[in-house]
C-alpha cells in the first residue's frame, strides 16, 4: 500500500487560518507552506502562540467550525484537506494523519478503559470483529512497549504512569497505520527520561513504517536529536527553515539566533560565568488581532533597520550557498 | 465497598437522630393543641385528659422523645391523631402513588433535559440554544400550580384526553395508572427538567472542550460515536448528582401537584397533618423524607464510583 516513488506524502501551501474573536480577526496562521516526506521528520519549532498547533489541527479540521477561517491547501496524498466537511475529514483522520498530543492525563478519557478506547481507535476506519479488534490492540500495546499488554487492556488511563500513557496515545494515533503523524508537543508533559524513551519509540515506529513525522515543539534540543528538516514559526509564520544542521550551525533569523541563544547547553566551551546567563528575548510575540504592518518580529528584533523593516515584510529567501535553507529578513549576519 | 457503606449508614443513623430531634421540637414549638384539633370543641375535659395521656402527652418532653424515637427505630411510628391508625401503615399505603409519580416525573425530566441540554450545548448562541435556554427559564417560572391547572383545563376539560385527577393503582389497572400518571408526572417534570436541561447545557459544553474529545475525533470516530461515548459519557457523571436531589425531592412528595391533581401521595398526606396538628404522622412523614434524602445521597454516591473509575471508596477509611 505504501507509495514508493519520491515526493512528499503531505504538501502544505500557504495554509492560513484565523479565528473570529470579539476583538475582531486573530490572524494565527499567515500563510505557511511545508512538505513531509515519508519516513522524514520535520520539526515545527516556535514559542507558544506562534501558530504551530493551529496549524495542524487546522490541517485534520479540528478546529471549531463556526470562529475558524481556513484557507491554503494541504494536499495529503494527492487529496485535497482543506475545505472537506466533517465526514470526509474523518476517513483522513486517524487513517491518513494520525495526531499524538501533549498531555497525556487529559487528552485520553478517563472514563473508558485503554482497550476501548485503542479498540475505538481500530473500529473507526475498518470494520472489524471486536475480538479481532482486541487482538490487535494487544499487539499494538506491545508494539509500543507496555509490559503485559493483555491485562493493560483493562486499565484505565489514571492507573498508568505518564510514560505509559504517552505510549497508549501513540498506540491509538498508529491503529489507523497513518502515513503522517503529527506528534504536538508529545513529549513536553513528560519528564526527562521518559521524554528520551518516547522519542526514541516514535523514531523506530517511524523508520519501521517509513511514516513520515510533524514534530511540533518548542523544546530546540529534542529538535536536534530527530528531525531531518526544521521550520521555525514567528506570528503564524515561517521565519526560517532548513536543514536541521543548516539551522543550528549557521542560523540567520535574528529571531532563530535567539532561540538558540535562549537554549542552554550542557557541554558549553564558554567559561563558566558567561554559561550560566542564559539569554533570553525580551518582549512578547505580537497580538494576532493587531499583526504589525512590517516584519512581525520588529518590535523584539535586536536588528532592525528602521524603515524598511517596519513598512515592509521580509520575504523568504533562500540563504546563500543552500536553496533548502530560507529565510526571512533583511538581515545578514557575518560569516554566513 | 461493604465498609463504605457500613460507614455511610452509621453516618446517616447520626443525621436521622439529629433530624429526628429537629422534627420534635419544632412539632411541639408550634402553636395549637393537637388534642383539642382532634377532639373538637364539644369533647369532655375526661375525654381531653385520656387522650393526653393516651398520646403521652402528658409525660415530660424528653420521655416523649425517647419514646418516639424508640420505637420508630423497631417500625413504629405511632397512632395518628386524626384516624386513630398506625402511621406507618399510612405512610406505606401512600408509596406505591408517590413513586409511581416521582419516577414518572424524573423521566419526563431526564427526557427533556437530555435532548435539549445536549442540543443547546451543541450549538451555542444559536436559535437552538436560544430557545433551550428560553424554554427551561419559562419552566423554572411557571408556577406548577398553574401549569397544573392548565394542563387540566385544556387536556382533561377541552380536549378530554387526560383524567383530571385521581390515582389508580398499577397492579388493578396499569392502563389507567398510566393515564391518570401522564398529567401530573408532566406537570412535576417541568420542574425539574428545567433545572437539569441547564445542567446539561453546561456540563456538556465542558465535556466538549475536553482534550479526549479531541483525540477522539482526531481517531477519526463517527459524530455521533464521539458524542455518546466520549461527551455524553462523561458529562453525564455530574448529572447523576443533581438528578438525584431531583429525584429525592420528587420522592418527598410535591405537595402542590399532587393536591392540584388530587394525588394521594405523601406530600398530600403531610400536608393535612400539619393543618390538623397530627404529630405522630408528621413526625413519621418528616422522618421518612430525611431517609429518603440520605438514601438518594448515598445511592448516588456508589452509583458514581461505578460511572468514573478514579473515584474509588475502597480505603477511603481515613
Amino acid at each position: 500500500m505504501r507509495d514508493e516513488q519520491g515526493g512528499p506524502v503531505l504538501s502544505v501551501r500557504d495554509l492560513r487560518v484565523a479565528f473570529r474573536t470579539p476583538r475582531g480577526l486573530a490572524r494565527v496562521v499567515n500563510g505557511l507552506s511545508y512538505d513531509v516526506e515519508p519516513g522524514r521528520t520535520l520539526a515545527i519549532v516556535g514559542e507558544s502562540g506562534s501558530g504551530k498547533s493551529v496549524g495542524a489541527l487546522a490541517l485534520l479540521g479540528l478546529l471549531p467550525g463556526d470562529v475558524a477561517r481556513i484557507s491554503g491547501s494541504a494536499v495529503f496524498d494527492g487529496y485535497e484537506l482543506i475545505g472537506r466537511d466533517e465526514e470526509e475529514m474523518r476517513a483522513v483522520r486517524g487513517a491518513g494523519v494520525g495526531m499524538v498530543f501533549q498531555d497525556p492525563a487529559t487528552s485520553l478519557n478517563p472514563v473508558l478503559t485503554v482497550g476501548r478506547q485503542l479498540v475505538e481507535a481500530l473500529r473507526a476506519h475498518a470494520s472489524m470483529p471486536k475480538d479481532v479488534a482486541r487482538a490487535r490492540a494487544e499487539e499494538l500495546l506491545a508494539e509500543v512497549g507496555i509490559p503485559d499488554p493483555r491485562s493493560r487492556l483493562e486499565a484505565y488511563p489514571h492507573q498508568l504512569s505518564g510514560g505509559m500513557r504517552q505510549r497508549v496515545m501513540i498506540a491509538i494515533a498508529l491503529a489507523g497505520q497513518p502515513r503522517v503523524l503529527i506528534a504536538d508537543e508529545a513529549t513536553t508533559a513528560l519528564d526527562v527520561t521518559v521524554q528520551a524513551q518516547i522519542l526514541d519509540l516514535l523514531m523506530r515506529l517511524q523508520k519501521e513504517h517509513s511514516t513520515g513525522v510533524i514534530w511540533i515543539t518548542h523544546d530546540l534540543g529534542v529538535v536536534a536529536g530527530i528531525a531531518d528538516h526544521v521550520l521555525v514559526m514567528y506570528a503564524g509564520r515561517c521565519v526560517e527553515e532548513g536543514s536541521v544542521d543548516a539551522l543550528f550551525e549557521r542560523p540567520v533569523h535574528p529571531y532563530t539566533r535567539g532561540l538558540l541563544g535562549a537554549t542552554p547547553v550542557v557541554d558549553d566551551p564558554r567559561p563558566a560565568r558567561e554559561r550560566d546567563l542564559l539569554v533570553t528575548m525580551p518582549g512578547l510575540p505580537p497580538d494576532p488581532v493587531e499583526l504589525p504592518e512590517g516584519c512581525a518580529f520588529y518590535p523584539r528584533c535586536p536588528v532592525r533597520a528602521d524603515v524598511r523593516c517596519r513598512t515592509e515584510e521580509p520575504p523568504l529567501a533562500s540563504v546563500a550557498g543552500d536553496p533548502g535553507h530560507r529565510a526571512a529578513t533583511f538581515y545578514t549576519p557575518e560569516g554566513v | 465497598m461493604t465498609g463504605y457503606v457500613l460507614r455511610r449508614l452509621w453516618q446517616s443513623a447520626v443525621v436521622l437522630i439529629g433530624v429526628s430531634i429537629l422534627v420534635f421540637a419544632i412539632m411541639h414549638l408550634v402553636p395549637g393543641d393537637p388534642v383539642r384539633q382532634a377532639l373538637g370543641t364539644r369533647a369532655t375535659e375526661a375525654a381531653y385528659q385520656a387522650m393526653r395521656e393516651r398520646a403521652g402527652l402528658d409525660e415530660p418532653l424528653l420521655t416523649q422523645y425517647l419514646d418516639w424515637i424508640g420505637s420508630a427505630f423497631t417500625g413504629d411510628l405511632g397512632v395518628s391523631f386524626r384516624t386513630g391508625r398506625p402511621v406507618m401503615e399510612m405512610i406505606l399505603e401512600r408509596v406505591p402513588a408517590t413513586v409511581s409519580l416521582a419516577a414518572a416525573a424524573i423521566v419526563v425530566a431526564l427526557l427533556i433535559a437530555i435532548p435539549l441540554g445536549t442540543i443547546a450545548a451543541l450549538k451555542p448562541r444559536s436559535p437552538v440554544d436560544w430557545f433551550a435556554t428560553a424554554s427551561s427559564q419559562a419552566g423554572l417560572s411557571i408556577p406548577d400550580f398553574w401549569m397544573g391547572i392548565m394542563l387540566i383545563l385544556l387536556f382533561a376539560g377541552t380536549l378530554g384526553w387526560f383524567p383530571s385527577g385521581g390515582y389508580v393503582g398499577l397492579t388493578s389497572d396499569p392502563v389507567g395508572w398510566a393515564h391518570h400518571l401522564v398529567m401530573p408526572a408532566v406537570t412535576a417534570g417541568v420542574a425539574s427538567g428545567s433545572i437539569l436541561t441547564r445542567f446539561v447545557r453546561s456540563s456538556v459544553l465542558e465535556a466538549l472542550g475536553q482534550d479526549h474529545v479531541r483525540t477522539a475525533r482526531a481517531k477519526g470516530m463517527r459524530r455521533r460515536d464521539v458524542l455518546g461515548w466520549h461527551v455524553l459519557r462523561n458529562a453525564l457523571i455530574p448529572l447523576v448528582t443533581v438528578g438525584g436531589v431531583q429525584l429525592a425531592y420528587l420522592l418527598s412528595g410535591v405537595v402542590i401537584v399532587e393536591i392540584v391533581f388530587a394525588w394521594p401521595g405523601l406530600g398530600q398526606m403531610a400536608l393535612q397533618a400539619v393543618e390538623s396538628r397530627d404529630y405522630p404522622l408528621l413526625q413519621g412523614s418528616v422522618l421518612l423524607f430525611a431517609v429518603i434524602f440520605l438514601l438518594v445521597n448515598l445511592l448516588v454516591d456508589l452509583l458514581y464510583a461505578r460511572l468514573d473509575p478514579r473515584i474509588s471508596y475502597v480505603g477511603a477509611a481515613k
